[in-house]
């Protein structure tokens, strides 16, 4: 079999070994991260999600497909009868790693995962998407250490009218890809059914976002984190199953907060372990009651609505609900992220927006003029931040975070 | 009614003394390692210069960068806000935009018309763009902050320095005097890098036309009459600069 | 119950298509014989309003034979209830190009004229989407296609816009021919040329067949007639395959669904967006089935009744975003997006 995945000669393959050589073991205790946010939950219904993230470990006999990013299609994964696991890592532990391969003025995240890979689960297939630089690059470096990675290559201008034929093909090819690689055929009805199960998750969700939204202080955020997180390692219907006990349980809780002011929080994605950010807002007595981050509202509020129910049409389908309304700073079209802040703004009489942006991530930064300025047009208080997974900042963001929540008194 | 503001800074410690929102006694040390005892300490020079007694000040109200260490304190506000209430206090109570440049730090606020803060920008957290920058910058020329400043107000012909990177500079400057570039030029090229910067910042803002200049860098003159050239606007330098952080905690209701 | 608003539109179109095909039989209306009596004599035409035996009996206009069940009422053409006229039709184009033939007093006209107007007025294009015999076939059609795992064509904007120009040259052809037939000095060639457009029309064509009548389908006796018959058949070719490949795309050419669009702008029912609170997802856009685009581009707020739009609601049900998509009747919101 031929070695590699033919992004990279076979002869410069063997030379790229070494990198991962002197890759050094770091293995870490989560269970120790997670107990301080569990403590300060108190909801029985999260402790299954706590365990999830602390254990980060998926249990199935089926083929396991890593992704990144939130342009792969899950549903195509599951119809072809895999299980997708969403690999984004932001441990800053294995992001000091990841310094030992890919220099240090990188994105963290991309840091995180080169190192963490070697630790986490391993997924027979990489599927790793061009969404930003940062991923295509990983792409080439990783292909020296996995020997199935698919690329999938994505018209960057997220205009409908534009790319639709071009999303469509990509993701075709995705699909006969996948088809190939586990020799199955895959028939209309489980492309239906594994968009019917995706389509569950997102109605739960919703559910949930809203009731958030409405109810101060009904689920802190790092419960809530907790819960997208964990949505990326364990399989759809499971954590549908387990959102709604929780749902139910948040229906009849009493809350009495302290929290000041509710506030919309939008930017780099959030992902456990990186909690710093929550802390300090927790602390300062703001109630996360929107966001519009890739990792949550990006990764569940879409859902697949079918219009067509041919093979093909349920693929162009799904490019509407990965590629077209998604919300990362990699596309052209940053109507959407703005639309979505103004209407959580607008539909939950929020006080503000906090615009977290994870230092050296230059997409989300370059954003930010834009959407500062059309927000301070319409009268919606902004705040950017810029930081990443380091503590050392901790006393700047509180006296940011502090000082505009007595902005907004 | 009496009241104290303390602003504990990276660099200096100030505090206010207020008496129904007149000043009546003021202080400043440098801050140490140990900002609970430099905070008492300021407190009670202030309080000597009042010619009062601890007992009399109903509140006290902290803020700046060590404001939570300040166990004494009634309340902690953060220095933005500080800063914004004591100058729309000084300026007559009119809309304006605020330069604070600090140790550690520079802060634009920009203050609505009922004394509101309506927007704020801060530096990242790097040296460049402040008075460190300054202070590692006279030291590298070999003269203190007076000097430095009326170097470069003799100059004619500043240079153009790249580098806002305080370590950058510094290699940068060096360079420039093995090539024996005047010193007034290098220095005048320095408040001319660090005068781009803070400006940057201001034109983020919308109004811009009342710009207010405090913290320790309001009292470097050079900084202001470069930040002027490079806005091509006049800026006011408060009274007591470095005082308005501490003044607009006291005066907070 | 999940597509609620498809649901509707299902039984409606089920519905009016017995009600068109069927209807003669329905309201007792007559064909050939005089046998039978009205049901509403009212609808039925006055003396001296206007004959059809002015045509020649074995023209492509004339379905033949008749069945044994519905022997004395026989389903009559979709267009006209009855084959003498009648005071209301449910074909426009057929009621207009006749008209400007016999050149009807207005008064005979007005009951029809208003009761058009009136609806059009209330709903606009919704005929097409709603009513339509044929874009009810072309939707059965389009159904088979999905089951059949075919994707749908998708067509440029450039050739849904040629199809609206030819369009408007189709009713401005049907509509010049109707009136100079009318002229006495051309009246001669009325038995050839009469009803130009309903000659190839395909629901001629279909809908007769619904009710065990064969329609006139060649009459090569003349070089009009056969000119007239191939035509017939190359627009039933077209009209199949648009509506197998390419969804409502056929509409975009109809010259029935042209006049309806004309008021589809100030109509009582109004398609609503709420531009913020779009993801320009673009889904709504690629479930049309006029394939138009307007929904997903507009920017801000505001009622987008589109010309091509045939009111069948489609976006708006599929539109994920809760409340972006609206339709109102009178300002009155009678359904809204919504997840599921
Ligand atoms: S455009 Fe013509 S064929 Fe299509 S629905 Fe309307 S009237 Fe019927
Ligand atoms: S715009 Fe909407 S209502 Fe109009 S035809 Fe298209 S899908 Fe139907
Ligand atoms: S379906 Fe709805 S959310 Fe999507 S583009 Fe259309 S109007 Fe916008």
């Amino acid at each position: 079999m031929k070695k590699g995945n033919g992004f990279i000669s076979e002869e410069y393959l063997d030379a790229m070994k070494y990198l991962w050589g002197k890759n050094k073991d770091i293995s870490f205790d989560y269970k120790k991260y997670t107990e301080k946010y569990r403590n300060l939950s108190g909801l029985k219904g999260m402790e299954f999600f706590y365990d999830v993230i602390a254990e980060r470990k998926l249990k199935t006999d089926k083929p396991v497909i890593g992704y990144f990013c939130n342009s792969v299609p899950e549903e195509i994964i599951m119809a072809a009868g895999a299980v997708p696991l969403r690999l984004c890592n932001q441990d800053i532990h294995c992001a000091e790693a990841g310094e030992e391969i890919i220099p240090g003025d990188i994105c963290p995240v991309i840091k995180a995962i080169c190192s963490g890979l070697q630790n986490d689960i391993k997924p027979d297939i990489l599927v790793i998407p061009a969404t930003c630089d940062g991923k295509v690059k990983l792409a080439e470096i990783l292909s020296s250490a996995f020997d199935n990675i698919y690329f999938i290559d994505i018209p960057r201008n997220s205009d409908y009218t534009e790319n639709i034929d071009l999303w469509e093909a990509t993701y075709l090819k995705f699909y006969e890809y996948l088809k190939e690689k586990f020799k199955v055929k895959i028939s209309r009805k489980e492309l239906l059914n594994a968009c019917k199960i995706t389509n569950e998750r997102t109605s739960i969700f919703r559910k949930i976002y809203k009731l958030r939204a409405e109810k101060t202080g009904i689920i802190n955020a790092f419960d809530y984190f907790t819960i997208t997180s964990a949505s990326f390692l364990i399989p759809a219907s499971d954590w549908t199953k387990h959102t709604e006990i929780l749902y139910n349980q948040l229906l009849n809780r009493e809350i009495k907060t302290n929290y000041r002011k509710n506030l919309l929080l939008a930017g780099s994605p959030i992902i456990f372990p990186n909690f710093k950010l929550l802390e300090i807002t927790e602390e300062a007595g703001c109630y996360i009651a929107a966001d519009i981050l890739c990792s949550s509202y990006g990764h569940l509020f879409d859902p697949v609505k079918i219009d067509e129910e041919t093979e093909k049409g349920i693929i162009r389908t799904l490019t509407l609900k990965y590629i077209a309304p998604s919300i990362c700073p990699c596309f052209l079209g940053i109507d959407k992220l703005i639309n979505a802040v103004i209407e959580n703004v607008e539909k939950y009489g929020l006080d503000g927006v906090i615009y977290y942006n994870l230092r050296l991530c230059n997409v989300f930064e370059l954003e930010i003029p834009v959407i500062r300025s059309v927000l301070k047009d319409k009268g919606i208080p902004f705040l950017a931040l810029k930081t990443d997974f380091s503590r050392e900042d901790t006393g700047q963001l509180k006296t940011r975070i502090e000082a505009f929540m007595e902005m907004l008194e | 009614m009496i009241k104290a503001g303390i602003d504990i800074g990276s660099v200096t410690t100030k505090c206010v003394i207020v008496n129904d929102g007149i000043i009546s006694g003021k202080a400043i040390t440098k801050t140490s390692v140990n900002t609970e005892m430099v905070a008492d300490n300021v407190l009670q020079k202030a309080i000597k210069e009042a010619g009062i007694k601890e007992e009399e000040i109903q509140e006290v109200i902290s803020t700046g960068y060590g404001r939570r260490q300040f166990k004494k304190a009634n309340r902690f506000i953060t220095e933005i806000s500080a800063v914004a209430k004591g100058g729309y206090i000084l300026n007559e109570k009119k809309r304006c935009l605020i330069v604070d440049v600090g140790g550690q730090d520079t802060k634009v606020v920009e203050v609505g018309d009922k004394g509101e803060v309506v927007d704020f920008l801060m530096n990242d957290k790097c040296a460049a763009g402040t008075g460190r920058f300054l202070e590692i910058m006279a030291d590298v020329l070999e003269t203190d902050m007076d000097g430095f400043s009326s170097l470069a107000m003799s100059s004619k012909n500043p240079v153009k320095i790249n580098s806002t990177c305080s370590v950058f500079a510094e290699s940068e400057v060096i360079s420039l005097i093995t090539s024996s570039t005047p010193r007034e030029d290098i220095a005048a090229g320095l408040f001319n890098s660090i005068a781009s910067r803070i400006a940057t910042m201001i034109r983020q803002f919308r109004h811009t036309d009342r710009i207010f200049f405090c913290g320790g860098g309001a009292k470097i003159p050079a900084l202001k009459s470069y930040l002027e050239k490079t806005i091509s606007q006049d800026i006011i330098v408060l009274p007591e600069p470095q005082f308005v952080v501490a003044y607009g905690a006291a005066i907070t209701e | 119950m999940r597509n609620k608003i498809s649901f509707t539109r299902r039984l409606v179109q089920i519905i009016s298509f017995i009600l068109l095909v069927y209807g003669g039989y329905i309201f007792k209306t007559r064909l050939h014989t005089e046998t039978g009596k009205p049901l509403f004599p009212a609808l039925e035409a006055p003396e001296g309003y206007m004959s059809t035996t002015q045509f020649k009996k074995g023209s492509i206009l004339w379905p033949s034979g008749t069945n044994p069940v519905l022997e004395n009422y026989p389903p009559s053409l979709v267009c006209r209830f009855n084959p003498k006229g009648g005071l209301f039709k449910a074909c426009i184009f057929h009621f207009i190009s006749e008209n400007l033939t016999w050149q009807t007093p207005v008064k005979y006209l007005l009951p029809h004229l208003t009761l058009f107007i009136l609806l059009c007025f209330l709903f606009g294009r919704m005929w097409c989407g709603w009513v339509c015999p044929i874009g009810s076939i072309g939707d059965f059609i389009t159904s088979i296609r999905k089951k059949m795992n075919i994707p749908a064509r998708r067509f440029p904007d450039g050739f849904k816009s040629g199809l609206r120009f030819s369009s408007y040259g189709i009713m401005g052809i049907g509509f010049f021919i109707s009136g100079l037939i009318g002229v006495p000095n051309f009246a001669r060639f009325q038995c050839y040329w009469f009803l130009p457009y309903c000659q190839i029309c395909p629901a001629r064509l279909i809908c007769p067949l619904f009710g065990l009548i064969k329609p006139g389908w060649k009459d090569f006796e003349t070089a009009v007639t056969s000119m007239f018959t191939i035509l017939a058949w190359l627009v039933m070719g077209i009209f199949l395959a648009a509506f197998y490949f390419g969804r409502r795309i056929w509409c975009h050419l109809c010259p029935v669904g042209l006049i309806n669009s004309f008021f589809n702008k100030g109509a009582g029912i109004e398609l609503k967006k709420k531009a913020v609170w779009c993801n320009k997802c673009g889904l709504c856009a690629d479930a049309c089935p006029m394939g138009l685009k307007e929904m997903y581009e507009k920017d801000s707020d505001g009622i987008y009744n589109q010309n091509g739009c045939i009111m069948c609601l489609r976006c708006v049900e599929i539109c994920p975003k809760d409340g972006c998509l609206s339709a109102s009747f009178f300002g009155k919101k009678i359904t809204e997006s919504k997840l599921k």
